[in-house]
């Protein structure tokens, strides 16, 4: 089993990085940690960087989670490699520009790109945006999937995750306590389905809500609650038409043990308990 | 001398189709139908046995206020005398129509009576609203007013109301521990402006606003949060433009007193927090309005 503490980051290709990072800084309210050569990294939070831009194909798109130590990364390569998947070690200069010591990369079975690390690097400065958006931090994927039963196999059997509630066929799933890090929607192709980032709270919903609109974003889904999470949020449309958004007031489940996961419906109130009606293709046709 | 009021009762509301007005306050809104006759619809959001009154008799709009004893009456009648106003005792016609032992009403200089009631009817049966709005009670009342430091004046010296914030030179009002149960403002009209209506939560607040929008009931301004007063609140637009307001987590306790008015800019920011467009002259503050 493969011990996944947290997500970490998200690496997303873009044929326009200066529109990208200001669409970041200046929409979404990160604040930019690093410029290098052809990328562009981001915090969200106390973490070094939460999300990179880099000059690519936008299909091009990887998310990392964390492992706890070398000896955990080597047997999880190890344990891939003799499922079927091609397993590659990151480079010195690799591991260097993510921020982190040592990194194995594979593709899951749909085929999303995947990194698992050790020892991403913790800065001392918090995180300031350049806008109040609010966000305490970088918080879970949704990842698409071609094959839900396959997938959720993976990602619990293979790895550590537990279904929480599912919405439909769509499971989420916890690493640690929070209701959901990753989240797997049936789609016709692999990619990073949506990056989410918490707010404070309600106030940063609804501020972000008028703020997004002003700024001619569109605004894909709520402001509204899910009920499984319980969470508040807001999702909107950012640049190679990834989707981001905002919650605020996750679900965190302590008692492991009595939880029971949830069936949902696929429609808006599996969704949405306050009525808002999502405008995301995932969201909408799982036969998609 | 100080007059205590127990609470703000009732809104009598004028409308030019008493069953259009009837339909939007049950139907879209969540208010329960209760007594009605040729002239007069009247509507539950709590225990009273009616919270806002339609009427299309054009003999006025009023906003009741309870006091605990008859003599209450007479004290409130001897001070807004002292103060230059004059009010005067409702028949006994009059007084049952409004379902009150006792009533003196007083014409605020906005046009709107203020009616002083004791003995109000409660009813004995509790409140079950024609949908799950969430509705828990009538909040407080907003008020246009063309000349508001003459409006002040009435409410504060002549009634005895306490001023909690302004934001620019709209007034909010207290009269029991709540941030305000009376909001004046600055408008280019006189009259009542709207009712606002507590409910359980902010899950109602967005559920309200997401059921108004697919009837098709034209929002006047929110999902929002009043910065005076914390409250959450999304509000639609009524007969004849009254304001309808949900609203939840409003600012309630002895510190409110304790801490004295605050003064708010001129602005809408003042009147919203959260950026919600709002095309209300009202809450643009003075800069639009």
């Amino acid at each position: 089993m493969i011990e996944l503490n947290d997500v970490v980051y998200c690496r997303l290709g873009t044929t326009d990085l200066a529109g990208a990072e200001w669409y970041a800084v200046n929409i979404l309210g990160l604040e930019v940690s690093e410029r290098r050569k052809r990328a562009t990294y981001f915090k969200s939070d106390h973490r070094a960087h939460t999300l990179c831009y880099f000059e690519g194909d936008p299909e091009d798109q990887t998310v990392a989670f964390e492992l706890g130590r070398k000896e955990d990364l080597h047997a999880a390569g190890a344990a891939l490699e003799k499922l079927g998947h091609e397993v590659r070690f990151g480079s010195r200069e690799d591991c260097e520009a993510r921020r982190i010591r040592e990194f194995i990369r594979f593709k899951d079975p749909t085929g999303n790109a995947i990194e698992f690390v050790v020892r991403p690097e913790t800065t001392g400065q918090r995180y300031h945006g350049t806008r109040d958006a609010g966000i305490t931090g970088f918080s879970h994927v949704g990842l698409c999937t071609t094959d839900p039963v396959r997938d959720e196999m993976f990602w619990t059997t293979v790895c550590n995750a537990r279904v929480s509630d599912r919405i439909g066929d769509a499971a989420l799933m916890r690493l640690g306590t929070i209701h959901h890090s990753i989240a797997l929607f049936p789609f016709h192709k692999a990619g990073i389905q949506h990056i989410n980032h918490q707010v404070g709270g309600t106030d940063d919903i609804q501020r972000s809500f008028n703020f997004v609109r002003d700024n001619q974003v569109k605004v894909t889904f709520g402001p509204g609650r899910h009920p499984t999470s319980s969470a508040e949020f807001l999702y909107f449309t950012g640049p190679e038409g990834m989707t981001f958004e905002y919650s605020t007031g996750v679900r965190q489940i302590h008692d492991e043990p009595a939880w029971r996961d949830r069936q949902f419906h696929f429609a808006p109130k599996g969704f949405c308990h306050w009525g808002a009606a999502p405008q995301i293709a995932a969201f909408q046709d799982s036969s998609a | 001398m100080t007059i205590r009021y127990r609470d703000l009762r009732y809104l009598r509301v004028e409308v030019d189709d008493l069953d259009a007005a009837a339909r939007f306050a049950s139907e879209l809104f969540g208010l329960q139908r209760a007594d009605r006759s040729e002239s007069e619809a009247m509507f539950r959001s709590d225990a009273r046995n009616y919270a806002i009154c339609f009427s299309h008799r054009r003999d006025g709009e009023a906003i009741a206020l309870t006091v605990a004893e008859s003599a209450d009456l007479d004290r409130v009648a001897d001070r807004l005398t002292a103060a230059g106003y004059s009010p005067r005792r409702l028949d006994r016609a009059a007084a049952d129509a409004r379902q009150a032992k006792q009533v003196l009403g007083v014409k605020a200089p906005n046009g709107v009576t203020v009616e002083i009631v004791w003995r109000p009817l409660t009813s004995g049966w509790r409140y079950h609203g024609p949908r799950d709005a969430g509705i828990v009670g009538l909040q407080a009342v907003s008020l246009a007013s063309s000349d508001i430091a003459a409006d002040e004046a009435f409410w504060t010296r002549g009634l005895g109301l306490t001023v909690t914030d302004w934001a620019g030179d709209a007034a909010y009002l207290a009269l029991d521990e709540a941030h305000h149960r009376v909001a004046l403002y600055p408008s280019a009209r006189d009259g009542i402006l709207g009712a606002t209506w507590a409910v359980e939560n902010k899950n109602n607040i967005m559920t309200n606003w997401y059921f108004l929008q697919k009837a098709q009931v034209p929002i006047a301004a929110g999902p929002g949060c009043q910065p005076a007063s914390g409250a959450i609140f999304v509000t639609a637009r009524g007969p004849r433009g009254l304001l309808m307001s949900y609203a939840t987590e409003m600012d309630e306790g002895p510190h409110l007193a304790a801490r004295g008015p605050r003064q708010f800019p001129d602005i809408a920011t003042s009147h919203c927090a959260w950026g919600s467009p709002t095309e209300q002259p009202e809450f643009l503050g003075g800069s639009r309005a």
